[in-house]
């Protein structure tokens, strides 16, 4: 589909590009993402694009997106809050559990390095148990945690339990879930008999 | 007044960026009324994260409007304020004019007079 204006007819295949598109996906919420989306194309097509040219335009188009995202952002992060109080729970189990063993395993001995490493590993499912609710994610999380507790061991010339703080962040990781997802019913499958109305 | 009942800044140019534009307050409308009216920089971003709260509290309604093609098909979200949005908005600036009665360096607006 293409709008457009006057000396930039490459301008509607670059609004928004793959880029600014994933950006976009990343950054603004499900139910306001159209919207979002079709002000940002609007105001760069129709008023900075005449005037400005279209250089100008793209530099607009990017500052909003990178300006908008503090505000977004914590509004997601508060909302998710305040609509999932369990999740702090989550998070908090997980990183106080995780420091008390980095702290017991010898993690202070290592190296900035592997120490950067740990960290990490352990603020990517706390991170995971406060922002989503979803077992891909945590598998996600959970997989890239473990990749970077086996980096740090073999970096490490230093003896520390990491076995003990990844599985321990496993453990809550999946009680974190399971307490989110207890006693939900399964989706409605169908309008067969026995279907919810 | 309750705590929650008053506005922050940014809440209050927002609503009253709505008020103002009144049938056609959309974001990037209210981004650029305030922008125009406050010469300040600000970001699509901030004004929907400060109308989604505003909603949220009840201060603000919103509908969704046709697509047109110079989004791409996209649609507009019309915002209004709603009756709690206008009395906290009346209460926050009251609150504000009583604070400088009195003070001659800030009694007159910047700018009035001039």
């Amino acid at each position: 589909m293409s709008t457009v204006a006057p000396h930039g007819r490459h301008i509607a295949m670059a609004f928004p590009g793959p880029v600014a598109r994933l950006s976009l996906r990343l950054l603004a919420p499900a139910e306001r993402r159209e919207e979002f989306t079709g002000d940002l194309i609007e105001e760069a097509e129709s008023r900075i694009l005449p005037r400005h040219g279209r250089r100008a335009a793209l530099s607009w188009f990017w500052w909003q997106i990178v300006a908008s995202a503090p505000p977004v952002l914590a509004r997601r992060w508060t909302r998710g809050i305040s609509m999932n109080p369990q999740r702090w729970i989550v998070a908090a189990v997980i990183l106080v559990m995780c420091t008390l063993m980095a702290m017991d395993s010898g993690l202070l001995s290592v190296t900035p390095r592997i120490a950067a490493l740990v960290t990490l590993a352990i603020a990517i499912p706390a991170a995971a148990g406060l922002l989503s609710g979803s077992l891909g994610v945590y598998g996600i999380a959970a997989a890239v945690s473990a990749l970077l507790l086996i980096a740090a061991r073999i970096l490490s010339t230093a003896e520390f339990r990491w076995y003990a703080m990844g599985f321990m962040a496993f453990v809550v990781l999946a009680l974190g879930w399971a307490y989110e997802h207890r006693g939900r019913p399964p989706a409605p499958r169908g309008t067969g008999p026995g279907a919810p109305a | 007044m309750a705590k929650g009942k008053y506005l922050g800044d940014f809440e209050q140019l927002v609503l009253l960026a709505v008020m103002r534009l009144d049938d056609a307050a959309y974001g990037m409308t209210v981004r650029r009324e305030i922008e125009q009216q406050t010469e300040r920089n600000v970001s699509l971003g901030a004004i929907y994260a400060t109308l989604d709260r505003l909603e949220e509290k009840g201060f603000v309604s919103s509908r969704s409007g046709d697509a047109t093609a110079e989004r791409r098909g996209r649609a507009k979200r019309f915002f209004r304020v709603e009756a709690p949005g206008v009395r906290a908005l009346q209460n926050t600036l009251a609150s504000l004019d009583r604070m400088r009665r009195g003070l001659k360096e800030v009694e007159q607006p910047a700018g009035a007079g001039t």
